[in-house]
């Protein structure tokens, strides 16, 4: 966790900032003989009330990623003329390391909005790249989105959060072509671990064969919306890698789904059933059965001890338990793995394109396809 | 199972960072009863098993003469994880302990290797492990002859799956006893399936050698003779030989450490960039710099070498005996307990560019480090009341501890006058990536498990580095004891190794 060092003069002019943050690293001490800062990250706020949590979040991903780190605040009590800032340091060792992001909150009422953009391209420090993480509804057409995707590298989003997740994957999948480095969902790298627990059912040699042979695969999600964008991606992302064409549609408001999909040879059915609880994990279960001469089961189930998922291989006389720890990222930490991208992911936007098509259902698809 | 026709890729893997994970397989260990066992290899599994790096069913059999079963192997197991990791997860440790077994056998009875093999298949019939082996020799080197050949003759080579065997230092000890000790392996074993350990390879900062060097395009035009002064290579260390008085008398630090672990490192600072990072590639690249090392004749090696052992003295406030009163210690031993060398490399390269090489036990304080002194200024600007005397520039890459990166420039001063001071540009690993930097054990082990055998050294490469060492050993073989004790313990080695330099006009970092 990093120490926050504020420079306690509250909100100033815009014009102030860099003189604001040049006398806060000078006053800490903070003038080592080098400066580590690897880019900029542009947090758009959808209310002032997100501002603590946001800067909480930000100041936890500060140990692994010096940055300079602008928040976009829509706050109708923003003094004369609309437009005002705030700095903060946030340093992940204690002075007089240099080891330090610069928290610029940029606050603004609602008739200034728009323009906000030109002030953050005023404060971007040049040639690193910027990551926009857009926490308020997105609307591709929105004009501050718009003037705000010119200049980022990268766009991140939380479907965590979102009141209507499937909404926005689907605009996430219309957006994130237009950044160089495309979109991100911080539940994708929250689902990382399980990716990796079930990729590594399949990795041996002799197990491959079954990952072309899948017939069903169950899930046990939790309600909400995590829940919701996790199974997507993971459907999508199953479908996407292993070729599935889906033949039904996700239905948004059914509490037990069945989904079909067409494979190179047969069918895969897929079932997503919420059940309750008690884990911060929305997946609760992903149990996998594949044909061949002899069947296999494959199951990752979430553990009695919190952190830990059961994984259990079941193929012939072969019976393997494993306890393996996996964890459902905190948003800061979900958000440190996101900025790790320096370019495409491009299993993702595969997973995401699957999870779209699925949304759209298989009517779509044809049409497009 | 189905058909082998439809094996292929695993394509869930893609863009996952797990992409190096072993298939199962059954780790053999020899010497379970061991501390190698206990401190080292447990615990890295353990630690593995907690980072997702173990596939389901893999499984570990200990073998030893301790007249144990499985479920006292479990607990002892237990306790050892327990004291090396401190919190151990328990649903963690019950799952990764139902894959442990045990044997107990005599290294050379063919009856124990014939129940070894029976629990083998039973493994794998149970857990998967589909016949593939990884043999673990963790016992004295006296024992690595018997069970290479005992394994052998029991046909626990040969199997459906891989089979590999992993060997730890000392690999022999001069350059007859480790040809015959080849030749004895390979006649059970094909070079592809020998992983000869050397724990230095395993930390992470000795293979950031070669990201530093071949994956930055500043360094390397400046990575000659033209532009490098001369490089010092330091391993030193703190403590004393502990309980190892039994090998250490027969070994003495050219052998326990220069033949292996700083010729490991210098092969890596001076070699030439490999086409590929494939293990052959780099190992080729890394033999080429030990063929180029010219081998001394005897009579030069006192002008090369300095040897050197410890007397009494006070490390950190504590006093400490000297070498030859550590128990088990012969009071008249001759074995060196410091070894300072000068070594060059006879290619384009580094032709006339010193090697400084030190280690030695009970030194002021723990640390590794390869630094390399670059030229000083062809031309002085700068007055000398201005430079206070400019400092040539050193890039030095600290291995243990603070794993980190350094680089001495000079800057001007602020102020109206034109003065100049050296400064320091430190990166550290700690800092930067905020992460546990993992056991060097854990890193090589898991590379054995996964076939990849660039940090092992090849048989070629453990013939070149004896045949390095072997005019020393032979000048010292023949030569009136030396004067030991020649240095207290708490200091930086005897005066000759400063000599050593001085006669050069250099010195040794003060570190």
């Amino acid at each position: 966790m990093a120490d926050i060092i504020d420079s306690g003069m509250g909100l100033i002019p815009v014009g102030q900032v860099e003189q604001a943050l040049r006398d806060l690293w000078r006053s800490e001490g903070l003038v080592g003989a080098a400066r580590a800062c690897t880019r900029n990250l542009v947090a758009v706020l959808p209310s002032v009330d997100n501002l603590e949590d946001t800067i909480h979040s930000l100041t936890r991903v500060a140990a692994h990623h010096p940055s300079r780190m602008v928040i976009l605040v829509p706050d109708p009590n923003t003094p004369d003329p609309g437009m005002a800032a705030e700095v903060r340091l946030a340093c992940a060792t204690p002075p007089p390391s240099s080891f330090c992001c610069e928290l610029i909150a940029l606050h603004a009422r609602e008739e200034v909005w728009p323009h906000t953009h030109s002030t953050v391209l005023a404060l971007l420090l040049p040639e690193l790249p910027v990551n926009l993480w857009w926490q308020r509804p997105l609307e591709p057409e929105d004009h501050l989105f718009r003037r705000l995707q010119s200049l980022a590298d990268a766009l991140l989003v939380d479907s965590a959060g979102a009141r209507v997740p499937d909404a926005l994957l689907t605009s996430l999948h219309q957006v994130g072509s237009r950044f160089p480095w495309g979109g991100m969902d911080l539940v994708w790298t929250r689902l990382t671990p399980w990716r990796e627990l079930i990729a590594q059912l399949f990795d041996p040699l002799d197990r491959r064969p079954y990952v072309h042979a899948i017939q069903r695969v169950s899930f046990s999600i939790a309600p909400g919306s995590a829940g919701t964008a996790a199974a997507l991606y993971t459907i999508g992302w199953l479908a996407g890698q292993l070729g599935w064409t889906p033949q039904s549609r996700w239905r948004r408001d059914a509490r037990t789904r069945e989904l079909r999909f067409r494979r190179r040879e047969g069918e895969v059915r897929v079932s997503v059933t919420q059940v309750q609880s008690e884990s911060i994990s929305p997946l609760v279960r992903v149990r996998i059965h594949a044909g061949g001469v002899v069947p296999a089961t494959f199951a990752v189930s979430l553990h009695d001890e919190p952190g830990y998922a059961e994984v259990a291989v079941d193929v012939g006389n072969t019976h393997v338990r494993q306890v393996r720890p996996v964890r459902w990222p905190a948003r800061e930490d979900a958000l440190s793995e996101a900025l790790q991208l320096s370019g495409r992911d491009r299993v993702f936007e595969r997973a995401l394109a699957g999870a779209v098509r699925l949304l759209k259902g298989p009517a779509a698809t044809r049409e497009k396809g | 199972m189905l058909g082998a026709e439809l094996v292929v890729e695993n394509p869930l893997l893609a863009g996952l960072r797990l992409e190096r994970t072993p298939v199962p397989h059954v780790l053999v260990i020899f010497g379970a009863s061991g501390d190698l066992t206990h401190r080292k290899l447990m615990p890295a599994l353990y630690r593995l098993a907690t980072q997702n790096l173990l596939p389901a069913g893999f499984s570990v059999v200990g073998f030893s003469r301790r007249p144990w079963d499985t479920q006292q192997f479990r607990a002892l197991m237990a306790e050892s994880v327990k004291e090396q990791v401190g919190n151990v997860a328990p649903a963690v440790w019950d799952a990764f302990a139902e894959g442990i077994y045990y044997v107990s056998g005599q290294y050379n009875d063919p009856e124990a290797y014939r129940r070894l093999g029976m629990l083998l298949a039973q493994v794998d019939a149970e857990r998967g492990t589909g016949g593939n082996r990884l043999f673990y020799l963790a016992t004295p080197p006296s024992l690595f002859p018997v069970i290479v050949q005992r394994l052998g003759s029991a046909g626990l080579t040969q199997s459906r799956g891989w089979v590999r065997l992993v060997i730890e230092k000392p690999f022999g000890h001069d350059v007859t006893s480790a040809r015959e000790l080849n030749a004895l392996i390979q006649r059970v074993f094909n070079e592809s399936q020998i992983y000869r350990i050397d724990h230095y390879l395993g930390k992470e900062t000795v293979q950031n050698i070669l990201v530093f060097r071949f994956a930055n395009t500043i360094f390397e035009p400046i990575w000659n003779r033209r532009y490098v002064d001369h490089v010092q290579i330091t391993v030193a260390e703190q403590g004393g030989i502990g309980h190892r008085a039994g090998y250490y008398e027969q070994a003495g630090a050219l052998r326990d450490m220069v033949q292996n672990h700083l010729l490991q490192l210098l092969t890596l600072t001076a070699m030439e960039p490999p086409v590929a990072f494939e293990a052959d590639d780099v190992r080729n690249k890394k033999l080429d710099v030990l063929r180029a090392i010219p081998r001394l004749d005897v009579d030069q090696v006192n002008d090369f070498v300095v040897r050197g052992q410890y007397g009494p003295g006070w490390i950190m406030g504590e006093p400490v005996p000297g070498y030859r009163e550590e128990p088990g210690v012969a009071p008249d031993s001759s074995t060196e307990t410091y070894v300072a060398l000068k070594i060059y490399i006879n290619n384009w390269r580094w032709q006339g560019v010193p090697f400084y090489l030190r280690t030695g036990k009970r030194l002021p304080k723990r640390v590794s480090e390869i630094a390399v002194q670059f030229r000083e200024v062809p031309h002085l600007l700068f007055l000398p009341e201005m430079s206070g005397g400019i400092q040539p520039n050193v890039l030095a890459l600290r291995i243990q501890p603070d794993e980190g990166i350094s680089l001495r420039f000079e800057v001007k001063r602020p102020g109206p006058a034109v003065q100049v001071r050296s400064v320091n540009m430190d990166f550290q690993y700690g800092e930067a990536f905020g992460v546990r930097t993992p056991d060097a054990y854990e890193r090589l082990l898991l590379d054995a498990m996964l076939g990849d055998q660039t940090l092992f050294t090849r048989a070629d490469e453990v013939d070149q580095a004896w045949q390095v060492m072997e005019p020393i050993l032979e000048a010292w073989s023949h030569q009136p004891p030396p004067q030991f004790p020649n240095y207290e313990a708490g200091t930086w080695g005897p005066a000759e190794a400063d000599a050593l330099l001085a006669r050069d006009g250099r010195r040794w970092r003060r570190l």
